[in-house]
């Protein structure tokens, strides 16, 4: 839990106070473009703090997989 | 933009970074005393893959291959903008971690033990290290400008700096997770890296090489009729 915390610092400050400045200028297109990529790291950062982190190989993988499965040939 | 002398460099930078350096330890394992015929090889099947770039570009001179998938399929264009995107930060995530996993194999334990700088420069062994470490570098700024430009030229954002950041955390966060261990590395590497790199540098540029003059013509006959 403390590397959760130390997460929320290091990060929400960055992510919030950028989104509000983006909100403020009305660029509201901006604001959810921004924060649909920052909370997706986000996201992948709280998965490590967790210890459950979502390794991008295999998931890669698990996709390449999926599609060899479905494929006719 | 930069100007094609800056592409030309940084696009060999790219390809030397971690192709030279990195493969040539897998290369002399695999094949002994003839792998030096490996990288000609291995070269003239991404001539190939450059020449439907080449052809894919010249359907539109002076437009991304993100423009171009816009024209040619429309909406699903935006999925291949955002393929593209997801693959320059997932590459980049992974040239951070080699990036991170080389300077801690090479530099940082003996920084950690010995930090006069005599010593540290002694410790940095060689010439190639730096060097590594530059290219490595020069490649991560490579996709990380690939994925700014792609993401302005997707969405079109009025202020772009601030997605700057968002994607340092997005490929901070990739690099941690990109891979558990190098072991897993090469293993998932060697199963997965030729379906993965076939789909956005082959065949995704070869649909659209077939589509655009069909759809260039059909926008025609619209015109005419």
């Amino acid at each position: 839990m403390k590397r959760m915390w130390l997460l929320y610092l290091a990060l929400a400050p960055l992510i919030v106070l950028q989104a509000a400045w983006l909100i403020y200028k009305n660029r509201f297109r901006d604001t959810a473009l921004f924060l649909a990529v920052s909370l997706t790291g986000f996201g992948m950062w709280s998965a490590v703090a967790y210890g459950r982190p979502v390794i991008l190989n295999t998931v890669i993988g698990r996709i390449i997989e999926a599609m060899k499965a479905l494929a006719p040939f | 933009m930069i100007s094609r002398g800056h592409y030309y460099l940084l696009t060999v930078n790219y390809a030397l970074g971690t192709t030279l350096f990195v493969t040539i330890n897998v290369m002399i394992g695999e094949a002994g005393p003839d792998a030096w015929i490996m990288p000609l090889w291995a070269g003239l099947s991404v001539l190939l893959a450059a020449l439907f770039w080449i052809a894919m570009l010249r359907t539109s001179p002076g437009r991304s291959p993100v423009e171009i998938a816009r024209e040619a399929w429309g909406p699903a264009g935006v999925l291949v903008g955002i393929l593209y995107l997801a693959v320059f930060c997932v590459t980049a995530a992974w040239s951070l971690r080699n990036l991170s996993d080389f300077m801690n194999m090479t530099i940082m334990p003996t920084v950690v033990q010995e930090v006069e700088l005599g010593k540290v420069l002694v410790n940095i062994h060689s010439v190639l290290t730096v060097i590594m470490i530059t290219l490595i570098f020069i490649k991560l700024l490579v996709l990380l400008y690939a994925a700014f430009e792609t993401i302005g030229q997707l969405f079109r954002p009025s202020t772009r700096w601030p997605h700057l950041m968002a994607l340092g955390i997005l490929i901070s966060a990739g690099a941690v997770t990109i891979y558990e261990n190098p072991i897993q590395n090469r293993i998932l590497n060697d199963r997965y890296t030729l379906p993965y790199d076939c789909v956005y540098a082959v065949l995704i540029p070869v649909l659209l090489i077939i589509t655009m003059p069909i759809k260039r013509a059909a926008a025609g006959r619209t015109r005419r009729g």
